[in-house]
């Protein structure tokens, strides 16, 4: 509003970050490929060595792409929740609709040792995979939509969310007991997160559904805004609340469950970058709020990929361990400073 | 004297309200048949728990009548689209508003989301209605503060901010001097009547400040147990109308002050 010269300078600078980072996190690796050379080999130029254009576009550059669109995705996806619920601690994780993607993840591949029959060659085809957790995500937010509707007190729904995650991770151990010990791998390999071994047809795939979800954004910015002063108010300014609710829920569930799917569970992201933005931004406007969420989430996402990696090492951490220990202590930092927090 | 229907901008025909529950239905009171006219200023009166508050959710349509119905003008409100209601009743509720870092002048600007465009750009008429409607409230100079920083009677004069930016002919209005001192709620009080007399605005609110209620107001709605009733001052009077509104052990009307006052022993 008045001060959008401020927001569009801070949004740039965001921008400008995103990309640096991303130079600096194709460079870095168990080979490391000086910046010079990685700029030359994207604009489609030849390197010194042809092993670097192999690394570059068949594993670091997939890589950056789905950290960014997987850091951003998560990231709005919590803002969005938090709007909506009014409640700083909504997220995709605490409402267990990551939780849901699991379980329908769990439900395909521990499935297959337990029914065997068509889970079998499905579990090994990452798109059943992907429609899996989607379907997971989807359901899991279905049943918090439709508490949703009989709760108005957010707090309880938030308590329900919980819930909804406590049992899904039961129903995981139940199904882990009766698996055999390669399917077990298997899930747990996913369950680890991991941004790396997407094929660009995926990275296709993975950018026309995170299309499709953040196109949902369009329609829901004065929405959110007016949702800044509680549903009542809303309403009164001419927003069509169930409608609004509808498109938010729909966006959230189709970015968790595509974001999950292609990169498994990560933590974190969805609770704290909104936060950590809000403290930086200091504005509510989610005009500014979603453009500047999604490029911390993917600030945040390319560095915990950066040190997951190792660097100079052979090793690759867990994405989803790396960003919950990182994050933790940031944000419990952050409000212990600043003593309260805000949607 | 009888009463001129031409200009009812709302009225309500055997409206019954309450809160629907699961399996039961709690009607807090039932046939209530006003009509507000335009340009009144109309303050509801009653008891604590007598349904000021939830008659005032339902002629806004934030909540739906369990029997009867609401008009607006001709139409009935629960038919009227948000969007189109949005443009000619606007509010100042209870509710409390959650945490956010949106600014006084952002808060405002909200009122302007029934005119603006899909991401909510204002355009120069938007800014001179906001700036309008925080000079007659005496907010711009809060203009950058956030709203969690202000008192109670600053956020109640930057919720009728917001309430006339989004520039409708109806402001309903909660208890906006609930939490209030003597003082402030006295400016609240000045400041609607003003709203009333200069931009011939149609003003409803509820109030505990009866004695304040009666004086500026010039139509009361009283609800007691028995009854919902409107009128002006003199004609409520004239019915002793004022007498059911307390038990009159404690309280008693004075009919020469036209004012409640405590009983003596």
């Amino acid at each position: 509003m008045i001060l959008q010269k401020k927001y569009s300078q801070q949004l740039i600078g965001m921008l400008l970050l995103v990309v640096i980072l991303t130079l600096v996190s194709i460079s870095l690796g168990s080979v490391s490929i000086p910046i010079s050379e990685v700029i030359d080999i994207l604009l489609g130029g030849q390197s010194s060595k042809s092993s670097w254009d192999f690394i570059i576009i068949h594993f670091r550059l997939p890589k950056a792409i789905t950290a960014m669109l997987a850091g951003s995705g998560l990231a709005i996806c919590g803002l969005l929740m938090q709007t909506l619920f009014r409640n700083p601690l909504a997220g995709p994780f605490v409402l267990g609709i990551s939780s849901g993607a699991s379980l329908g993840v769990a439900l395909l591949i521990l499935g297959a040792s337990i029914f065997g029959g068509v889970f079998t060659s499905l579990a090994l085809s990452k798109w059943a995979v992907v429609v899996a957790s989607s379907f997971g995500a989807l359901l899991v937010l279905l049943a918090v939509l439709l508490t949703a509707h009989k709760i108005r007190n957010t707090m309880s729904i938030l308590i329900i969310g919980l819930m909804f995650g406590t049992v899904t991770a039961a129903i995981i151990s139940v199904l882990t007991f009766f698996s055999d010990a390669q399917q077990i791998q298997q899930y747990l390999f996913w369950s680890f997160g991991s941004l790396g071994n997407l094929s660009w047809n995926e990275i296709g795939a993975f950018t026309i559904i995170y299309g499709f979800g953040i196109s949902g954004l369009l329609f829901i910015f004065k929405p959110l805004n007016a949702l800044l002063l509680g549903e009542n108010y809303a309403k009164s300014m001419g927003i069509h609340i169930v409608r609004s609710r509808n498109i938010i829920l729909l966006t959230t569930s189709l970015l968790t469950g595509v974001i999950t799917a292609f990169t498994g569970p990560i933590a974190f992201v969805g609770l704290a970058v909104p936060h950590i933005t809000k403290l930086i931004f200091k504005t509510s406007n989610h005009i500014v709020l979603v453009p500047a969420v999604g490029l911390l989430g993917s600030v945040v996402l390319l560095i915990c990929d950066m040190i997951a990696q190792l660097p100079m090492s052979e090793f690759t951490l867990p994405i989803n361990a790396v960003t919950s220990l990182l994050g933790a202590p940031v944000v419990i930092w952050l409000l212990v400073r600043k003593k309260k927090v805000y949607l | 004297m009888e009463k001129d229907h031409s200009n009812v901008i709302i009225s309500t025909k055997d409206l019954g309200i309450g809160y629907q529950g699961k399996k039961k239905m709690t009607l807090i009171q039932r046939k209530i048949n006003i009509e507000i006219c335009q340009g009144d200023f109309m303050v509801v009166l009653g008891r604590n728990g007598i349904g000021k508050s939830t008659f005032l959710r339902t002629i806004t349509k934030v909540q739906p009548p369990l029997e009867g119905a609401v008009f607006l003008g001709q139409k009935e409100l629960q038919a009227i689209d948000d969007r189109i209601l949005s443009k000619k009743m606007s509010i100042v509720l209870t509710d409390r508003i959650p945490d956010s870092q949106l600014t006084v002048f952002e808060l405002v600007a909200l009122g302007r989301q029934p005119y603006t465009n899909w991401v909510g750009k204002l355009t120069s008429e938007d800014y001179q209605k906001i700036t309008w409607a925080m000079k007659e409230t005496d907010t711009q100079a809060l203009s950058n503060c956030h709203f969690y920083e202000l008192s109670d009677g600053q956020l109640q004069r930057v919720l009728i901010a917001r309430a006339l930016a989004q520039d409708t002919e109806i402001i309903v209005l909660d208890e906006p001097t609930a939490h209030l001192d003597l003082h402030h709620t006295i400016k609240i009080f000045q400041l609607l009547e003003r709203l009333v007399r200069e931009m011939k605005k149609t003003i409803i609110l509820s109030s505990h400040q009866v004695n304040l209620a009666i004086r500026y107001a010039n139509n009361i709605i009283l609800m007691t147990n028995n009854r919902v009733i409107s009128g002006s001052r003199a004609s409520l009077q004239e019915d002793q109308a004022f007498d059911d509104l307390f038990p009159s052990e404690i309280l008693n009307f004075d009919r020469t002050i036209e004012q409640f006052v405590v009983q003596k022993k």
